[in-house]
């Protein structure tokens, strides 16, 4: 799979939803369980500057490629935000600057140590780290598209439909840029192969996990990934993130989900 | 803390992408000093993930309205250093940032002291960038009066695009400035203590090249950018515009104290912290 990060940069563009009837939802309004989920991914969203935080702070950012992608990677990521904060307006939930804020201050004291953490075992792992950035990043990438996918299957809707297809749209993109950066990375180390494989086997979640709140994580697995077809998309996203060098046998998405007690371990 | 007027959300729906389809003077031939300078305003407007590695590490990722607003300025400075990649004929990726020692642990040391300024820190970036887009307007300005007639008028263009992130910088520097002595003296002392325009400590040669043909042909306006930037709360008297053509690359104050004064101050505000 051939990534252009030119072509990406030309055609990378703020979501749009002016053509949608976003009125719609005030005769067909979402059921609460989805406008709870949706809240989750509209914060998960507004959260990327965190995560390109701590990529910042590696030698990640001093790649031309990669730096242009974050560039792009985090206005896109921002739009898909105020795409399902426009949703929940409509239902009379407010997403608010404030209310993001007061969210990240709730991180408190992990989120403060995290950059140095993650500075210090950036620079003393080198440029082997970015692997690991990368291919979290295509696991994160690939969470969040599934989510989408599965919740255009579980909501279907005139207004909501086509807006979660458009994002998951650019997900897609976006996962094509991690799992090429992360391959090309992971087969040219051994080094990298060990640390990613650790790293990803370890600590990886869903993407969300460990910034919301520990109910909202689980209430957002459950919706969207119980059931033959939830789990199915699981086992999917293990499969390819199984076939990158090094990560053979890995199942990250079935742990993460054990460890939650969500499935059986 | 109330919003400012300055509607972000506009701004990053209508964040201005490539300018290649309305540039009027790409391949005409541009005198040599002109390229050097856009070159250097290039690597000026491109330099923003370093700039943001030292701003996320510290209180102002948490501001959402401010992060909100790099997503598209990020975005804008890209297709900017885009353009003038297009005028000077600049082919293929920038070169790859060298990245010095001190350079990569300056993110860590940044968020080490974040935990010290905390609060105050937003205010020091903010004034960082509106302090930065008074000299870069300086320069475009000397580069929009030797530049031939659709070279002016591509560079008038993204001259605008700047203008419009300056007004955002400026009016949020201005509003958290007026609100914290704290954030006006630190502001004061970071300000001082590092070389300008920002990245201009990495590019030396250049940026003494560049300032010393601004101050030939306008002796005056190292005193029209420190007057602009003295009408920021608590910024009058530094000084940074003069001193900065005085001294190209340097920082602004030098002492030879400095590491000294900065222990110091990192164990006093540490004893006050936990005292
Ligand atoms: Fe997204
Ligand atoms: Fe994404």
């Amino acid at each position: 799979m051939a990534f252009d990060i030119d072509t990406f940069a030309g055609d990378s563009v703020a979501i749009g939803w002016g053509d949608l009837d976003l009125d719609a939802f005030r005769t067909d309004p979402l059921p609460e369980r989805t406008l709870r989920t949706l809240r989750y991914m509209c914060d998960v969203e507004f959260h990327t500057v965190c995560y390109l935080r701590d990529m910042l702070v590696t030698p990640s950012h001093t790649d031309g490629d990669v730096s242009t992608f974050m560039t792009m990677w985090n206005r896109e990521e921002y739009w898909h935000g105020e795409a399902l904060a426009a949703v929940l307006r409509v239902h009379g939930i407010t997403v608010e600057f404030d209310q993001v804020k007061a969210n990240r201050m709730k991180v408190g004291w992990k989120d403060r140590l995290d950059p140095i953490k993650q500075s210090l075992l950036g620079n003393i792992v080198g440029k082997d780290f970015i692997a690991v950035h990368m291919s979290w990043g295509a696991a994160n990438e690939r969470s969040a598209a599934a989510g989408y996918r599965r919740l255009i299957a579980l909501e279907p809707h005139p207004a909501l439909t086509p807006l979660l297809k458009r994002i998951a749209q650019q997900e897609t993109r976006h996962i094509a840029f991690y799992t090429t950066q992360a391959r090309k990375r992971l087969e040219a180390s051994g080094r990298a192969r060990a640390i990613t494989r650790f790293a990803l086997s370890r600590f990886w979640g869903p993407v969300g996990s460990g910034v919301m709140p520990e109910e909202e994580v689980d209430h957002v697995m459950t919706h969207l990934f119980s059931g033959e077809d939830g789990l199915r998309e699981v086992r999917k996203l293990d499969e390819q993130i199984a076939q990158l060098p090094g990560l053979e046998g890995l199942a990250i998405m079935r742990d993460a989900f054990a460890r939650r007690g969500l499935i059986p371990a | 803390m109330s919003a400012g007027a300055f509607d972000v959300l506009a701004y990053s729906a209508d964040a201005q992408g490539s300018h290649r389809s309305e540039l009027t003077g790409v391949g005409l031939p541009l005198p040599e000093p002109l390229r050097t300078e856009l070159g250097y305003l290039r690597s000026r407007l491109s330099g923003t993930t370093a700039w943001l590695s030292l701003v996320l590490v510290t209180p102002t990722h948490k501001n959402a309205r401010i992060t909100a607003f790099l997503s598209g300025w990020a975005y804008e400075r890209y297709w900017l250093a885009d353009a003038l990649d297009a005028l000077t004929a600049e082919v293929g990726a920038p070169p790859a940032v060298r990245v010095g020692l001190r350079a990569r642990f300056a993110p860590l040391v940044e968020a080490v002291l974040a935990n010290l300024h905390g609060s105050a820190l937003p205010a020091v970036h903010m004034a960082e960038r509106a302090v930065d887009g008074v000299l870069l307007d300086a320069i475009l300005g000397h580069s929009i009066g030797r530049a031939s007639g659709p070279v002016a008028a591509d560079l008038e263009r993204l001259r605008r695009v700047l203008a419009r992130q300056q007004a955002f910088f400026t009016e949020e520097a201005g509003r958290l400035l007026a609100s914290s002595a704290r954030a006006r003296r630190l502001s004061r002392r970071r300000l001082t203590a590092r070389a300008w325009p920002i990245g201009a400590d990495d590019d030396p040669v250049r940026t003494a090249a560049v300032l010393t043909a601004l101050s030939a042909a306008d002796a005056a306006w190292a005193r029209r950018a420190d007057d602009r930037i003295a009408e920021l709360p608590g910024l009058a008297g530094l000084g940074i515009a003069r001193r900065s053509a005085a001294n190209p690359g340097r920082p602004v104050l030098r002492t030879t104290l400095r590491p000294v004064v900065a222990l110091g101050r990192l164990v006093a505000s540490a004893v006050r912290r936990t005292g």
